[in-house]
């Protein structure tokens, strides 16, 4: 007797985005995202012997196409990095000089890129990503007036003149 | 479709971001937009800056409600501008003091020299010579009367003799009015505002190798005017104290007792009379509920002790009502006495002694009436056996006693009377010489964890006094003064740089003043922005 011949290739799993388009992902590199994970197993996805094209696609519905396909293309990277140890990053000093060469050049995007993308790490929960969006924004704003963030993250000024002023006294001890 | 932008950020991630910022950043951010100014002032963020900075975490923000205004508060409030310098000296500074509610300062200098200010205006209030008025060599110390209306000065006679002079301060004239002088007085502090506490010292006629000395405690009255003080100079016995190795010193007198520890000393003193121990008294006082486990046991303890509306005979007896006129709920007027003792050459202890006035007054009025009687105060005719059964019943022993493990160089109340400083140099026992401040909490009588540190200088260096104000702490080493945030501890806020090596601090007691006496300047610092 043969023994049927085990699947060889790896496992592939669908995500889709809010737009309705559809994207293949190994299963190895989506494990990054908590969200997907967590899903993948409740879902008991991983003993189904299902063929990519029967297999039911996990919905984004709080990301768009561009953004998952940057989230996939990031995870890709990163797969083989070790796993994280939350307390282990929590007693950790916080910095922002430690952002790796390939995630600057790969965050380097436009504002609003970046904003969806904060936003898409933080629903899949995917820690990682997630810190070095943090630390990339937290580096834009380092060394900046508030008048100089404003203009930065085109923020509106919501405050009255006089809460303004007000303010600015309170502040007046950090400014040199 | 949600809106995006980032000044709709949800808060967990703006947190995120903010956790990342430098503390100036994190100011910045605050003036950004409403939205992110409420996000960038949670306390979260702000636990993480006062860790940082202060090594140690005070769990409830003591001063402030919200902590980003705590920590504005103590950057806002620390005086790191120099406001004035004042040169009108021509004679080297020793000391500078602030009156108790802070209305006036004064200087005293070299030639027994004393200058008062009065500090909303900063104007001159008198200099006086008292080397020419009083023939004095020097000055040693100043106190202004709890009432803010005497002057006491302390100071060295040509003969080398010490002498107490007090002035009254006369607001009408803009001047010091000179009313008596008082014989020897090591130190003294203002009793309340009738009396003025001094202290001599007699050696012990015993050959005693345990006791060296004792030093009687009396009160000296603060006459009204000179004819007066000429007329009736009066003093009253308070108690006596012996010193085993060098006389007691520093003494302060606090109007504050806390409720726990005088409900301890009261307790401790019936189980005493009993003849039991305290543990076993609070057993049979049901004070311990030995259902819970012992951390309970204490905290259920501690509450039961600072109740308020219950005093300790009343708690006994448990059947005690709102009204009841027994002298606890009519009132009760005690004070604290705290001094100083060193112990051997390098460890010294901090005594405490509660003074009831009722009692004081009593033997003030029995002096009184003696007299006006002309009766003499009879001896006690039993003859003292010994050394032991002598000092049992003629001097009085501290209510409590804290060790130090090193020697005590000065002590220091806070103005509202809830801490003590005591600064206490470490050289003898430990390898590298290290000065520092540790602190008292007065309510419950027990050390405050974290110590205050960062460079002090060591021995010899031994006159480094403090002073605090609700929010800071000064002490002053070689040319510096070095700033402490009162309530977070930890290393030092700022240093203030002086031309001369500092002889004295001292800091209003609520407004945000330091005073600091360096050479034959007087300089006056204040916040940079208030």
């Amino acid at each position: 007797f043969l023994f049927p011949i085990k699947m060889t290739s790896p496992r592939m799993i669908k995500l889709t985005s809010n737009d309705d388009k559809t994207f293949e992902v190994e299963r190895d590199v989506i494990k990054q995202s908590v969200t997907v994970n967590t899903l993948i197993t409740d879902l008991n996805m991983d003993d189904e012997d299902v063929s990519v094209e029967n297999q039911m696609a996990i919905p984004l519905p709080n990301v768009d196409a561009a953004t998952l396909e940057m989230v996939i293309t990031w995870c890709k990277q990163h797969r083989e990095d070790p796993p994280r140890n939350e307390e282990e990053e929590e007693k950790k000093e916080k910095r922002t000089d430690d952002i790796p060469e390939w995630d600057k050049t790969f965050l380097d995007v436009e504002q609003s890129v970046l904003f969806a993308l904060i936003l898409a790490a933080n629903y899949m929960d995917i820690k990682g990503l997630l810190d070095n969006c943090c630390k990339t924004v937290a580096n834009m704003i380092k060394g900046k007036t508030p008048d100089e963030i404003r203009k930065h993250f085109n923020i509106k000024n919501d405050f009255t003149p006089e809460e303004e002023e007000q303010i600015r006294k309170e502040n007046a001890w950090c400014e040199d | 479709r949600m809106e995006r932008g980032w000044h709709v950020m949800p808060p967990e991630l703006l947190i995120e971001v903010f956790a990342y910022l430098p503390t100036a950043s994190l100011v910045s951010v605050t003036a950004v937009c409403s939205w992110w100014r409420s996000i960038a002032r949670e306390d979260s963020l702000w636990r993480e800056v006062f860790l940082n900075e202060f090594h140690s975490f005070v769990s409830t923000a003591p001063v402030c409600d919200v902590l980003a205004d705590e920590y504005g508060m103590i950057k806002r409030g620390c005086p790191t501008t120099l406001a004035e310098v004042v040169e009108d000296f021509y004679y080297e500074l020793n000391e500078v003091v602030f009156s108790p509610q802070g209305c006036f300062y004064a200087v005293a200098g070299q030639g027994a020299m004393i200058c008062v200010y009065e500090s909303s205006t900063r104007m001159l209030f008198e200099e006086r010579d008292l080397h020419n008025s009083l023939g004095w060599r020097s000055v040693s110390s100043l106190s202004f009367s709890p009432d803010e209306l005497c002057l006491a000065v302390r100071g060295v006679k040509a003969n080398g003799k010490e002498e107490l002079a007090t002035f009254s301060i006369c607001l009408v004239e803009s001047c010091l009015h000179f009313i008596s002088r008082l014989p020897s007085a090591r130190f003294a502090p203002w009793f309340n505002n009738q009396w003025i506490l001094a202290h001599d010292v007699y050696p012990m006629d015993f050959r005693s190798q345990v006791i060296k000395s004792i030093s009687h405690l009396q009160l000296y009255k603060r006459h009204s005017s000179k004819k007066e003080a000429l007329l009736n100079p009066r003093t009253v016995p308070l108690m006596k104290v012996y010193n085993e190795h060098e006389e007691i010193f520093n003494l302060i007198v606090s109007p504050f007792v806390s409720r726990r520890f005088r409900r301890v000393i009261e307790m401790a003193k019936e189980a005493a009379i009993e003849e039991k121990s305290l543990a076993s008294k609070m057993n049979e006082l049901n004070l311990i509920d030995q259902t819970v486990n012992e951390e309970t046991q204490m905290d259920k303890l501690k509450q039961l002790l600072d109740r308020e509306e219950l005093c300790f005979e009343c708690y006994i007896s448990r059947d005690c009502e709102r009204g009841c006129e027994c002298k606890c709920h009519v009132g009760r007027d005690e004070s604290l006495l705290i001094y100083g003792k060193h112990t051997d050459d390098i460890r010294s202890r901090i005594c405490f002694t509660i003074v009831d006035l009722h009692k004081v007054h009593t033997a003030i009025e029995n002096a009184e009436n003696e007299e006006k009687e002309g009766r003499r105060e009879v001896e006690d005719p039993t003859p003292d056996d010994d050394l032991y059964s002598y000092l049992s019943r003629h001097t009085t022993a501290p209510d409590h006693e804290i060790t130090l493990d090193g020697r005590l160089l000065h002590l220091t109340i806070s103005p509202d009377y809830k801490y003590l400083y005591a600064t206490v140099n470490m050289t003898p026992r430990s390898e590298s010489p290290l000065t520092e401040i540790r602190s008292f909490d007065l309510q419950t009588m027990v050390a405050e964890r974290s110590s205050f540190y960062g460079g002090l200088s060591p021995f010899p260096n031994t006159t480094t006094p403090t002073s605090a104000n609700s929010a800071f702490l000064f002490s002053c080493t070689e040319d510096q003064v070095v700033v402490w945030s009162r309530v977070h501890h930890g290393p030092s806020l700022t240093r203030l740089a002086h031309p001369h090596p500092v002889r004295s601090v001292a800091a209003h007691p609520h407004a945000k003043l330091l005073l600091v006496a360096s050479g034959e300047q007087l300089h006056i610092w204040t916040p940079a922005f208030s």
